[in-house]
């Protein structure tokens, strides 16, 4: 479709009638400053194309003129390859759509209202959303032939619409073919009813169904078959139990047998075992008489040898007894005189020791008064050394107590001061008088120096704040007066800082500055020298922290030596003794003392001797008439029990003994007869039918116990057995087989669409592949026009999109990524090869709204080159607000107000 | 003289399952025919009815088939009956079909005959019987018999029955419990009654022991089913008659349609199934279509198929074919359909593969006017473009079989039809 001519009215800031046309087959430039209306104009171009005319979107109310409700109408003459037709619309108020087509040189009205609208979708191809104004995709052809002002860099899918899909086949020059397009969509809608496009099973479908079915008839046969291998186990269960039963059985029936044989013969033996015991007992009876007969025999012989030996014993203890008395007599004897010779020697002993202690007191009482004058000359030092620092003490007390941060501010107020003194210096009065003669000069305004003289011919500078009242001698009074204001300020400035210093030194103390420097350095001098006699007084101190302490020690030293003289009251030759001679009378009284106390030891040791022998002596004749008296003891009982046996036996003890032996030969004679009676290994016979009846027992309950089980078994057998398991999973098998049938149909069925379609996709594809190549070239070579650059090759991907520009496919800029200018350019190429493409059926229009506004001026005019070349097959009109870029390019249309314009060519 | 109905292997309760929904009428066509040998032999006015084994599939079916079986034996009650346990259904013990209190209760002509023992049928005639307790041994199980003829007069008709496979050499196997050849011979048997195979079998140990078969068919292979042994002896030490009477109440046939002559294998199926219509109710038939074939000659073919079967009590189509198109065809296709002529080759090359065979065009590819057009010389489609392709959709290469290949090219074919008739 190409554009003849449009007329507007009541569209925008057009609220008169506007005609743009008409505009030629060719480039068409229509340039107009912004705000202008030429996009407004085209986008009512496109409403009154392809929106009903009975449309009220808000698209449409905003072609209305700000603040009027006037109706937008909107007349558009345009060609397709069916003719030439010309469309008026109304919108809003009175909608109403006109269709003509010029037949013969007139314009025949062919439709009108919705079917005007209607004709003219069919003639562009377009279509209409549901509800709403359309949108660029609806458009047809000229949804991807009119880049938009302020979307140049969009471009549609080419997949979704059936109009991109035929553009890309144009492009392509890929075969259509809807035999195969039909036969994709069926197989694709036979798969996707079946399997999702990750190969799932879809759910409803039939695969999933029959999959489902197949998974609850799964579990149902697991059941029956777990159901099944229980009876199977219990089947074995029974049979193992019904085995063991017949075992159990059989034994029972032979250990019954041996239990009662074993009963029988116990209870005989038991009878032969009472009768047994009964003549054991008087065997034993008999022994034990016997036995008493012997012992007493024994007895009476060894009583009798007892009795001589007795007798012996008791004549040797005598003798010894008489022995030991004769001993101790005589150690008595010895030990009395030794204790006589005992006191005598300790007396001696004792007097040494007195002499000893008395040169050890007169030594110590010596060494305590020379202690007492060590600590009094040690004193005397140390008050010596206090007195000292007293005096630095004292002086230093004298000094001002000035520290340096004061007197550093005591300067920086003599410093303000000589600061604010030379500053009046230099505001104030200054009068340099060099006198002819000498002669005197009171200065009645300086209190400190009222009255100076003024050698002749030398200058004298005064000076004064303000004012000066001068009496020269000979001359006369001079009084001299300033106005400044500084100076006055400067010389109450410099008052106050001089009173600040004055009261600063009163109060530190001192009168001047330099007193203060001398104040601190004194101060800091006697701290030294005091530090120095403190240092001297601490060795003289010694253990005392104090000369007060160290006074009272040295007292009490003199005070313990003048005691210990006194208690000893040493005799004029004691006191005449030097101490070496005391000390040497010591060591020699020690030695003395020392072999006294050895000897008195020794005597004493001797002495202990006596005693002790003199004591064992003493017990061992003790002991001796013990036994003389046991001896006595003894004899006199063995005599007792010999009298005491004998008087047992009247008859004698031979004769009882005769008769004990023939009894005992008797009951031994029953007993062996009885004994011979009784079965072989009788003793083992109670323990042996014991275990024979526990056996019984076991068994016993070990049967009923199988026998038990073995029923619960049948029991379960019974009753699973007449479930009819196998005929219940003939059934599910069956319908298990028919599912898995369905399943295995569908999920065929499922892939076969499947792969059939993607097969066909991919064929399709590999088409459009084949022809990438031609196609990227020929954008490539526009696309070089257009930059100047050939080096750079533009790729498309399997859709057509533009993948981007590089110099390989492994190394392109992606199309995101480059820059508006290139995007809008690679897009302009596109759009040329689109409208190329098109053209080839019928004339084609490419409208290219200010789109090009990232292009530098270089570009630009090898854009208009390849616009120029595309004009000749292609209706192209140029939207700008930069006229002057499109001076002299093709036909230049303008807007001017709400007037007709013409073309100017 | 004795008379007597010999059968064996009834199974009744038996498992259909490649027959879907159709099974429970399989199994029901086995009563119908219980019930006509025991009205033949009611007719043949038999001593009595043996039923050498496996009466039932197994001995966990279900009691409602008990209770028909035993409702037939009741309303009989003429006819003694004798029952022996089966390798299907042996007698293990309280969980065998036979200690179900239907069969504990059963009427006094029908006999179960849970232990080897003789029983006198009348008529000068002892049955030695020598059930199964489990389902497999390598014990024979006919020596028992040989035990158990001592503890019958001699000059008595002795009739043995057991279970188990004839120790044919190859033809049985060692734990099924093998029987041997001369069973009868052995035993002193002047008959052995035997059950096991499904086939009728005779000529065994001088005639005397006979397998009947099972009477009703239950496979397409058992060409000699369908039958039950009417025999009568007149004394003991003679030869039994035997008369092979047909009760099979199915009839079971197998047809084979090649395509390599098309024209021929339809004519002859179609008069084949002709000739079974009159008798459809009861027909069991499968044809097997095999050969290859043009996509619509196997529509147009297994359309008519499909009508044809319909009437039959089952239907079964088993299709052995592969689609494959004529030389004519696929030029037209490549010319039509450029791209459906690529899809086509890339399933050969899929096949391939996935390691089957490809169907080849049915004419020689020789002929230069059916050369491919320039225009369609794409590369074949490579290993990693198919692996590739069957990736989103989790198909494994490795899983596609012949049958799927031809499925999808019918598929493809099919669908084409439809959106282009």
């Amino acid at each position: 479709m190409i554009l003849h001519a449009l007329e507007l009215t009541h569209v925008g800031r057009f609220r008169d009638t506007v005609r743009l046309g008409p505009f030629a087959s060719g480039l068409n430039v229509l340039a107009a400053p912004n705000e202008s209306g030429k996009s407004t104009a085209l986008h009512a171009t496109a409403r009154a194309l392809f929106d009903r005319h009975s449309t009220r979107s808000e698209e449409i109310k905003a072609l209305q003129p700000a603040g009027t409700s006037l109706a937008p109408c909107v007349t558009v003459e345009f060609e397709t390859r069916q003719g030439r037709f010309r469309l008026a619309k109304t919108f809003l108020q009175k909608p109403e759509s006109h269709l003509h087509q010029q037949r013969s040189g007139t314009w025949e009205l062919i439709a009108e209202a919705d079917a005007a609208d209607q004709r003219v979708q069919a003639l562009l191809q377009s279509s209409l959303p549901g509800r709403g104004a359309t949108r660029p995709e609806h458009w047809g052809f000229l949804g991807f032939l009119w880049a938009r002002q302020g979307e140049p860099a969009l471009w549609p899918g080419l997949d979704d619409a059936e109009i991109g899909q035929r553009i890309r086949a144009r492009l392509a020059r890929v075969e259509l073919d809807p035999v195969i397009e039909q036969l994709r969509d069926r197989l694709a809608a036979a798969a996707e009813a079946i399997i999702t496009s990750t190969g799932q099973p879809r759910t409803g479908g039939p695969l999933r169904e029959a999959e489902d079915d197949l998974a609850t008839l799964d579990t149902a046969l697991a059941e029956v078959r777990r159901t099944r291998a229980e009876l199977e186990e219990n089947l074995q269960h029974y049979q193992q139990s019904e085995a063991e039963v017949a075992r159990l059985e059989k034994e029972h029936t032979e250990r019954t047998a041996v239990a009662t044989t074993l009963r029988d013969q116990a209870s005989a033996a038991e009878r032969l075992r009472a009768e047994l015991d009964g003549r054991l007992q008087a065997l034993a009876t008999a022994q034990e008489k016997l036995t008493t007969l012997t012992a007493d025999a024994e007895t009476l012989l060894r009583l009798q040898r007892e009795q001589t030996g007795a007798q012996t014993a008791l004549t040797q203890s005598r003798a010894a007894a008489q022995g030991a008395e004769q001993g101790l007599l005589e150690l008595r004897t010895r030990l009395d005189q030794a204790q006589a010779d005992q006191p005598p020697r300790e007396t001696a002993l004792q007097s040494l020791r007195a002499g000893h202690q008395r040169l050890q007191s007169l030594i110590r009482s010596r060494q305590l008064a020379a202690a007492a004058t060590a600590s009094v000359k040690q004193l005397k030092k140390a008050e010596t050394a206090t007195a000292a620092i007293t005096v630095l003490e004292a002086r230093k007390t004298q000094l001002p107590a000035l520290a340096p941060a004061k007197l550093k501010k005591l300067e920086e107020l003599s410093e303000s001061a000589r600061d604010h003194r030379t500053r009046l210096q230099a505001l104030g009065l200054t009068v340099e008088l060099t006198p002819e003669k000498k002669t005197s000069l009171e200065n009645h305004g300086d209190a400190r120096a009222p009255q100076q003289t003024l050698p002749a011919g030398k200058p004298t500078r005064l000076q004064s704040p303000q004012a000066m009242d001068l009496h020269l001698a000979g001359w006369g009074r001079i009084v001299i007066r300033s106005g400044s204001q500084e100076a006055q300020s400067a010389a109450t400035d410099l008052a106050q800082a001089e009173t600040a210093l004055q009261e600063a030194l009163q109060q530190a103390g001192v009168p001047t500055i330099e007193a203060g420097r001398e104040a601190i350095a004194a101060r800091k001098d006697l701290e030294t020298q005091l530090k120095a006699a403190l240092a001297a007084l601490a060795p003289h101190l010694g253990d005392h922290e104090t000369i007060e302490k160290l006074r009272q020690a040295a007292a009490a030293e003199a005070r313990r030596a003048e005691a210990s003289i006194t208690a000893l009251a040493p005799t004029d030759a004691e006191q005449a003794r030097s101490l070496t001679d005391l000390e040497s009378a010591e060591a020699a009284a020690a030695e003395s003392v020392s072999a006294a106390e050895t000897a008195l030891a020794t005597f004493n040791k001797q002495l202990a001797k006596l005693r002790t022998e003199e004591r064992t002596a003493g017990q061992t004749a003790q002991q001796v008439a013990r036994q003389v008296s046991e001896h006595e003891a003894a004899l006199r009982s063995l005599e007792a029990r010999i009298k005491s046996i004998t008087e047992r036996y009247p008859d004698s003890l031979d004769v009882a003994k005769k008769t004990a032996q023939l009894a005992f030969a008797q009951a031994e004679a029953r007993v062996i007869a009885t004994k011979a009676e009784l079965p072989p290994e009788f003793e083992k016979l109670p323990e042996r039918n014991k275990r024979a009846a526990a056996s019984l027992q076991q068994i016993t309950n070990d049967l009923q116990a199988r026998r038990t089980e073995r029923d619960q078994a049948k029991a379960t057998l019974e009753i699973l057995g007449g479930q009819g398991l196998y005929s219940r999973e003939t059934e599910l098998e069956e319908k298990k087989a028919e599912a898995t049938l369905r399943r295995d149909a569908a999920r065929w069925l499922g892939w076969s669409a499947r792969v059939a379609h993607d097969l066909i996709e991919h064929r399709k594809q590999a088409a459009t592949k084949a022809v990438l190549a031609p196609l990227e070239q020929r954008l490539t070579a526009a696309f070089a026009e257009l930059t100047g650059n050939a080096a750079r090759q533009v790729f498309l991907d399997e859709r057509l999109q533009i993948a981007g520009i590089g110099r390989t496919r492994d190394e392109i800029h992606a199309f995101e990524q480059l820059s508006q200018g290139a995007k809008e350019q690679l897009l302009l190429c596109l759009r040329l090869a689109v409208a190329q493409e098109l053209a080839t059926d019928e004339p084609q229009v490419l409208i290219l709204d200010d789109v090009l506004v990232n292009t530098d001026p270089v570009r630009q005019d090898r854009i208009l080159d390849v616009l120029g070349t595309q004009a000749a097959r292609l209706q192209i009109l140029i939207l700008t607000c930069h006229p002057d870029r499109y001076r002299g390019v093709g036909n230049q249309i303008k807007i001017e107000g709400n007037q007709s314009v013409e073309i100017s060519r | 003289m004795l008379r007597f109905v010999h059968s064996s292997d009834w199974q009744l309760g038996a498992r259909f399952s490649q027959f879907g929904p159709k099974a429970a009428q399989l199994r029901a066509a086995r009563i119908v025919t219980l019930q006509k040998a025991l009205d033949l032999a009611l007719s043949k006015q038999a001593d009595a009815f043996l039923i050498a084994g496996d009466l039932f599939e197994d001995n966990q079916v279900d009691d409602g088939l008990v209770r028909t079986v035993l409702d037939l034996f009741g309303a009989r009650s003429s006819l003694p009956i004798y029952i022996l346990p089966g390798n299907h259904d042996p007698h293990t013990g309280p969980d065998s079909v036979w200690q179900r209190k239907a069969f504990l209760n059963a009427p006094h002509h029908v006999h179960v005959l849970r232990e080897a023992l003789a029983v006198e049928l009348g008529n000068n005639a002892y049955l030695l019987a020598a059930p199964l307790r489990q389902k497999l041994s390598s014990h024979d199980p006919s020596l028992k018999l040989a035990e158990l003829v001592t503890t019958v007069p001699a000059e008595a008709i002795k009739i043995g029955i057991t279970h188990g496979a004839l120790a044919i050499e190859s033809k049985h196997q060692p734990n099924d419990f093998p029987i041997a050849l001369n069973a009868a011979s052995r035993a002193g048997l002047d008959y052995l009654a035997v059950g096991h195979w499904h086939n009728w079998l005779t000529d065994t140990d001088s005639g005397r022991i006979v397998m009947p078969g099972t009477p009703e068919p239950d496979r397409f292979t058992n060409d000699d089913s369908g039958h039950v042994a009417f025999v009568e002896i007149d004394g003991p030490g003679q030869s039994p008659r035997i008369q092979k009477l047909p009760v099979a109440t199915l009839d079971w046939r197998s047809f084979s349609f090649d395509f390599l002559h098309p024209e021929a294998a339809r004519a002859s199926l179609a008069a084949a199934l002709t000739a079974l219509t009159p008798a459809a109710y009861r027909a069991v038939v499968r044809v097997t279509l095999a050969g290859t074939a043009s996509p619509a000659a196997l529509h147009e073919t297994r359309t008519w198929l499909a009508t044809s079967l319909t009437p039959f009590l089952v239907g079964q189509l088993v299709d052995e074919t592969r689609v494959a198109l004529t030389a004519i065809e696929l030029a037209d296709l490549r010319t039509r359909h450029p791209i459906l002529a690529q899809v086509l080759a890339d399933i050969d090359r899929l096949e391939a593969f996935a390691g089957g065979h490809v169907a080849a065009v049915i004419a020689s590819p020789s002929d230069a006017s059916l050369a491919p057009s320039p225009a369609v010389t794409t590369p074949p489609l490579t290993l990693a473009e198919a692996q590739a392709l069957l990736a989103p959709a989790k198909i494994d290469l490795t899983q596609l079989t012949p049958t799927w290949f031809a499925q999808l090219r019918q598929t493809i074919f099919q669908s084409l039809r439809e959106v282009s008739p």
